[in-house]
């Protein structure tokens, strides 16, 4: 109802704008300056069409998250004097919408893909000393709990995080970016997701004053709805 | 956290040892459990308390070498020799476990056969009368820097435990001061085998996990087999070249 409302009134202001243009090119008689005005026009009115709708609403169905859009970073203390920003960059996972528009969020890292920027760090990182890729090659998280807003937003999410071996209860915060349909027919929906684990709580207790226990953790999502 | 990092590797360790070395007579199980007991502490000190799961094999490493210690107190040669080197074959399959079945398995098991072949060689050896800490010393000397280059601080750490450990016995055999020893500074039997497990141990999990390159596995399991077995009293001259040779070795492909 929103996007069929908010796409006649973007008619309206190209049909105002075309009719208006065109007076002042007659007026003006300035066919190159038409030309370039009416290029722009367009322009304006595709990317107008281009730009996805804020839905109050996510429709029900199986989401698939997109990395190539979506990231996974972590903020860690350096000797308690600086942070350290860090990304995975492989990961995947999915969520549904239930009738209920509670969405199940299933999604997995691969750990070998800890990049913080420093070869050698990485390598440290992946070892037995921290996540131990070899043995625990994966991160996962699978929620069991969602909370709403008043506009069945979601605004928290809980579920079970295991990492090094160890499973423990964790809640993001979530904050709706928007959703709508994208220029290629599909619906795509985008959250930010936020929370801080102690890495002592997973087993991973080296260098307890050289890397901070504290991990900041947040996720930029970006869903494409499957048909 | 350097200061933590002297007194946890170094400084500790060798206080230790060398008291042990003044006051423990070297045959029977006392010291050999208070060495264990040691550095069993000290791994929980600055890994933290092992998890339950054993789903490490840094877990696993205290027991295992608690049940090698138990097997050395075994009078009948033959007997110690077997048990320890099969306990101590059993010990390598746990370790390489979680990685099998993403690993050419028949290369891990060749690995695993050198490493207790290795063992079993130091075993069958009674008592060296070439510096057998200084040798063992050096090797975990080597294994230490091999290891920090290749990524681990907390194996190359415990590493440098256990040389600390041994260098409280290189201490009091180089003492510059001339005491009349009531003990001998030499390890026995027993311990010998228990440290050299212990580095044996350390070696293979390092090349496991932390992808030691295999020819520096094998330089530093030779120092230690080499400076044991080669009936010279500059044997641990051998443990020195092979150990640096390893050093460099990992220097330049890890870090050239």
């Amino acid at each position: 109802m929103k996007n069929s409302s908010s796409k006649f009134l973007q008619a309206i202001q190209f049909t105002v704008l075309t009719k208006y243009i065109s007076s002042q090119a007659i007026a003006n008689n300035k066919s190159l300056k038409l030309k370039l005005v009416f290029t722009l026009a367009l322009a304006i009115l595709i990317s107008a069409v281009q730009m996805p709708v804020y839905a109050a609403n996510t429709p029900p169905g199986n989401y698939k998250i997109d990395p190539n859009h979506s990231s996974v970073l972590f903020k860690v203390s350096h000797l308690g004097l600086s942070n350290l920003l860090g990304r995975f960059n492989v990961f995947s996972g999915n969520f549904t919408h239930d009738a209920t528009g509670k969405p199940k969020v299933k999604f997995t890292i691969q750990v070998k893909s800890v990049d913080t920027n420093h070869q050698k760090r990485d390598a440290h990182l992946r070892g037995p000393d921290f996540f131990n890729a070899k043995i625990f090659k994966t991160i996962r998280f699978e929620s069991n709990e969602v909370k709403l807003n008043q506009s069945k937003q979601p605004i928290e999410l809980r579920g079970k995080l295991s990492l090094h071996g160890k499973t423990k209860q964790v809640i993001f915060n979530i904050k709706t970016i928007g959703a709508g349909k994208d220029p290629w027919g599909g619906f795509r929906v985008g959250y930010t997701a936020n929370t801080s684990i102690k890495r002592s709580d997973f087993g991973m207790k080296f260098m307890p004053n050289g890397v901070g226990d504290k991990i900041e953790i947040t996720v930029h999502i970006e869903a494409i709805k499957q048909k | 956290m350097i200061t933590d990092l002297i007194i946890q590797t170094l400084v500790l360790p060798i206080i230790f040892s060398f008291s042990m070395v003044m006051t423990i007579k070297p045959s029977g199980w006392l010291r050999i459990f208070l060495f264990l007991l040691f550095f069993t502490l000290t791994l929980f000190w600055v890994r933290g308390f092992p998890s339950l799961t054993f789903s490490e094999p840094l877990d696993w490493i205290p027991y295992f070498i608690l049940v090698i210690a138990f097997s050395t107190l075994n009078k009948s040669s033959i007997i110690r020799i077997a048990s320890c080197t099969s306990i101590f074959f059993v010990s390598l399959v746990i370790y390489s476990w979680p990685i099998l079945e993403n690993s050419n398995a028949l290369i891990v098991f060749l690995e695993i056969g050198l490493f207790a072949f290795i063992l079993l060689s130091i075993s069958s050896r009674q008592v060296s009368l070439n510096h057998p800490a200084l040798v063992i010393c050096i090797t975990a000397t080597g294994l230490a820097l091999v290891t920090l280059m290749s990524g681990s601080a907390l194996l190359a750490q415990l590493a440098g435990i256990i040389a600390a450990l041994l260098g409280g016995f290189v201490l009091y055999e180089f003492r510059p001061f001339k005491a009349k020893l009531k003990t001998s500074p030499q390890l026995d039997a027993n311990e010998q085998l228990f440290f050299s497990s212990l580095v044996l141990s350390l070696i293979f999990i390092s090349r496991i996990y932390t992808e030691i390159p295999l020819l520096a596995c094998i330089t530093l399991a030779l120092s230690l087999l080499l400076g044991f077995l080669v009936p010279l009293k500059t044997s641990f001259l051998i443990s020195l070249i092979l150990s640096g040779s390893a050093v460099i070795y990992v220097s330049l492909t890890k870090i050239g």
